[in-house]
């Protein structure tokens, strides 16, 4: 199952064969279908995809976040030789906040209008029994210096609707951090922010990340922003996970056709008049768990093969290092019939067949 | 003047929404007026005993049946008894009934409502069948039963008439727990570890206070109603003790000719009735967050 490999020592949280199912009014939604992915102690991995490719709610899965009408029907999530999907919720409860930190994107409603903003960074040391009241104090005013909030003493006793949504943003990071996570998981912590925020607030979590050696996963559906911070990337479309990579092979090196068509779609500041590339159709909402790639009608190299047989996710470049003895490679992965065929033609696949 | 505005003060103040939270309170000049009363019916509550010029049992047979005067405000009735000192004794009554079979069917809704919202599943299922066939229970009956059953006084007639108004409230807040538990504040509250009646306390309820005491307004007339209807047919405290409703019975029954000891009990209760409801109205109205933006 999964990778079908060994893992290195310090991986902290490795997922396997993860399945979302949603039951609506009319029918179940298969969300994710079978993801398999993981993070290391101190690497950060950005999570790429468009609307409803499964990203955010493979992630919440795991923290057992799911609204009511979903529900994990198959993997594992193992998270410091303990699988999160089989945990009780009193279990779990000890984990989020604890272990794993969140950041949601939302800027308005991720905090609590009622509770002044050291209340609510100590909020989580307090419920966690992390420390006593008077470090919690402390700890709380530094975290929201490092933060990088201006005058924390005065800004402790603001509420948030004193607030601007940087500022917002800032402080929904110090609370995610104030126990000193292994694992922060970060659902577009900058989508709701304007381009210098987002620059800033990601400035101050890379470095407070760093500074911890914690291991962050990062839902984006901005490149650039994943370009600039990410360590690896994984390319989620239709809940499965396409493409698996370290940033300078994303960058250098695409071997699926959806992660050429995303990069092509992101717009550059420096090439004007450059050809404006969509990729034609919408992301699909599942009905049925896909039984071919579930990007082959989209896709511009889509084959008979493709729409026959699920692509597994494969080593791309590396097969001796992935079946062999020493450091299993976890360089490049990708779950595409015609990789080999993308790697060769590069960026010119998405510009002459558009 | 310019009208650019200052950069230098651009944070909004409590004080500021406060105050403009009572303007749109104020607004209303029937609330203004119902709020006037409820205090003046407060101050009766918690004063009634040391305002009161007569002991309520005191018996002054040269005064009987007297119209309102300096001496006795209300008049007298038959037993020469001052009508005055028997509102104020009554007010404080029925009044300490009504807050406090309020208080408890708020404390039981609230606890059945958050419940049953925040859990789901077969926790909502079978609270909210509960609650359902508190509301079709004619409670009001049931009441009287009561009353025989544990005899009259303070205690069985807050439970005769508490025991089955909270199914409004678990109603009610189940409802406004539903609006934000699926929410992004809910889901930060989890994602900190927080356990769930937490959230639903810390979180959830300050949220949703405001239609809470809106309607809490109107359950306390409800529950005067109640307390005094009970009262009228013969279930209310026993002479020499005296509710609202046990005065209006007086004034209606053996006092026919002298008809102020039914007017003057009668209409502060009527008034006290409709200033809850005012009142009830006016808080909807300032706390509504569609007022602010008309």
């Amino acid at each position: 199952m999964g990778l079908g490999m060994g893992l290195a020592p310090d991986t902290l949280l490795d997922v396997r064969g993860l399945e979302v199912v949603f039951a609506q009014p009319d029918g179940p939604v298969y969300a994710v279908n079978g993801a398999s992915f993981h993070v290391r102690r101190g690497e950060w991995l950005g999570i790429l995809g468009e609307s409803g490719s499964g990203k955010s709610v493979s992630l919440l899965s795991i923290l057992g976040l799911l609204g009511d009408n979903g529900r994990v029907t198959a993997g594992e999530a193992w998270f410091d030789g303990e699988d999160l999907l089989r945990l009780p919720e009193r279990h779990l409860r000890t984990i989020r906040g604890r272990r794993i930190g969140v950041v949601f994107q939302s800027v308005s409603a991720g905090l609590n209008p009622f509770l002044r903003v050291g209340a609510q960074v100590m909020e989580p040391m307090l419920q966690h029994h992390f420390c006593g009241k008077a470090e919690a104090r402390q700890r709380a005013l530094a975290l929201l210096a490092e933060m990088g909030i201006p005058d924390p003493e005065t800004r402790f006793h603001s509420f948030p609707f004193e607030l601007s949504g940087g500022m917002r943003q800032r402080v929904m990071t110090a609370v995610a951090l104030a126990c000193d996570p292994d694992l922060l998981i970060a659902d577009e912590p900058t989508t709701a922010l304007d381009t210098t925020v987002q620059v800033q607030v990601l400035r101050v979590l890379r470095d407070a990340c760093a500074r911890r050696r914690m291991a962050t996963i990062m839902v984006t559906h901005d490149i650039g922003v994943a370009a600039n911070v990410c360590d690896r990337v994984l390319v989620m479309y239709a809940g499965m996970v396409m493409e698996v990579c370290p940033i300078d092979e994303f960058i250098e090196r695409p071997a699926h056709p959806y992660t050429l068509a995303l990069r092509a779609s992101h717009l550059d500041v420096r090439h004007r008049r450059k050809p404006l590339v969509s990729i034609p159709g919408t992301a699909p909402v599942l009905r049925e768990p896909p039984r071919g790639c579930p990007f082959a009608e989209r896709c511009a190299f889509a084959a008979d093969v493709c729409r026959r047989e699920r692509p597994p996710l494969m080593p791309l470049a590396e097969p001796a290092a992935a079946a062999g003895t020493g450091a299993p490679s976890d360089r490049h992965w990708v779950a595409c019939h015609r990789a080999k065929e993308v790697v060769a033609l590069g960026d010119h696949a998405v510009v002459d067949r558009r | 003047m310019s009208s650019v505005p200052s950069l230098i003060h651009p944070v909004p103040s409590l004080v500021f929404r406060r105050r403009s939270a009572w303007r749109r309170f104020v607004r209303s000049k029937l609330s203004v007026a119902g709020l006037v009363w409820l205090t003046l019916i407060a101050a009766a509550t918690a004063f009634g005993p040391w305002l009161a010029p007569h002991r309520p049992t005191d018996m002054d047979f040269m005064h009987a049946n007297e119209g309102p005067s300096w001496q006795f405000p209300f008049g007298t009735n038959n037993l020469g008894q001052d009508l005055f000192s028997m509102v104020l004794y009554g007010i404080r009554y029925s009044m300490v009934i009504a807050v406090v079979a309020t208080a408890v069917a708020f404390l039981v809704g609230a606890v059945i409502g958050l419940a049953a919202g925040m859990r789901g599943g077969w926790v909502d299922h079978v609270l909210m069948r509960f609650t359902d066939f508190m509301f079709a229970f004619p409670g009001f009956y049931f009441a009287m039963i009561l009353l025989v059953t544990l005899g009259r006084g303070m205690p069985s007639l807050i439970l005769a008439i508490g025991v089955t108004q909270w199914a409004g409230f678990a109603r009610l807040i189940r409802g406004l727990v539903l609006t934000m538990r699926d929410g992004d504040l809910v889901e930060s509250g989890h994602a900190i570890g927080a356990s769930t009646w937490y959230i639903a306390t810390r979180y959830v309820f300050p949220n949703i206070v405001n239609s809470i005491i809106v309607y809490t307004a109107f359950t306390m007339a409800n529950m005067m109603n109640q307390e005094a209807m009970l009262s009228l047919i013969g279930f209310g405290p026993e002479l020499p003790v005296v509710s609202f409703g046990t005065l209006m019975a007086m004034g209606a029954t053996y006092d026919l000719g002298y008809t102020y000891l039914m007017y003057i009990p009668t209409s502060i209760f009527i008034l006290t009735l409709m200033s809850l409801v005012a009142v009830g109205d006016g808080l909807q109205e300032m706390l509504s967050p569609k007022g602010a933006v008309k």
